[in-house]
């Protein structure tokens, strides 16, 4: 595990790293920033095919934040079920504007309808990770 | 553990219109490390997205594409011209054209540290891409 953290620099062994998914470019880009103002690492992705890219390749990933809607074939839904079954450990955090409140949202472990407060989310994805261990 | 090249720098932004997650990824945390504050685009669409909004600053646009997006790299670099003319317009075309051109920021940018050279992040996104499944656009 170790050695693949070590492999790019730039990585940190205490940061925790959050996937962003969200195809409107304002929306990620301000949640994004929300995010490392807090000191996490983020990445980003515009649609669920780049999130599995992302979490095919080398870069670890803490938490995964999506939207339900998404362009493409998969929508976040179906995101976050493939990676309930693939990667249990992961935590993932749904939003959407479409979904009523008491929608299930099963396999995710929050779920945050639109319009969100942006600190109370940035704040229950801290409290997620904090539940981590590595 | 003075660096003679570190100052008090101020912070520019970087729009990066990169298409390849992995590359863009890369190119975004390496200059993030350099001290640069990104924003990250997808595609030229969203770039322009970015750009409309007059109120966010952008100082910098690197992009490592040519055609992603109803405009290419050239009509956003006409776009800009037109509507940003101070903005600086990297088009670099291709990966490993965009990571020379982020090492050159990092060079003349606000390097608050230069901790890996840009063949190590080129290094790294190959190793990256090459390890996973060729995904479907």
């Amino acid at each position: 595990m170790l050695d693949k953290v070590l492999s790019f620099p730039a990585a940190s062994l205490h940061s925790r790293n959050v996937l962003v998914v969200e195809d409107q470019v304002l929306t990620r880009m301000m949640v994004a920033d929300e995010l490392r103002r807090r000191g996490l690492k983020v990445l980003e992705a515009q649609n669920a095919h780049e999130a599995i890219a992302v979490l095919q390749s080398q870069v670890p990933v803490d938490l995964v934040f999506t939207d339900v809607r998404l362009p493409g074939s998969m929508d976040g839904l179906a995101l976050s079920r493939l990676l309930r079954e693939t990667l249990p450990e992961l935590k993932i955090v749904v939003t959407s504007g479409d979904l009523p409140v008491d929608t299930d949202v099963d396999p995710a472990d929050a779920f945050f309808p639109k319009p969100y407060d942006l600190r109370g989310i940035a704040g229950h994805i801290e409290e997620l990770l904090g539940e981590l261990r590595r | 553990m003075t660096m003679a090249h570190q100052s008090p720098a101020v912070i520019q932004t970087v729009l990066l219109v990169e298409d390849e997650v992995i590359a863009r990824v890369m190119l975004a945390e390496y200059l993030r490390d350099c001290g640069y504050n990104v924003i990250e685009a997808a595609d030229t669409d969203e770039a322009l997205v970015v750009l409309q909004h007059a109120e966010i600053e952008v100082d910098v646009v690197l992009c490592g594409i040519s055609k992603t997006g109803s405009a290419g790299g050239f009509a956003l670099s006409q776009f800009i011209r037109s509507t940003r003319p101070w903005t600086h317009v990297v088009l670099a075309g291709n990966h490993a054209r965009a990571v020379d051109a982020a090492g050159e920021l990092c060079e003349a940018g606000p390097t608050l540290s230069k901790p890996y050279e840009p063949q190590v992040v080129l290094d790294r996104i190959k190793r990256l891409l090459a390890g996973r499944p060729k995904q479907k656009k």
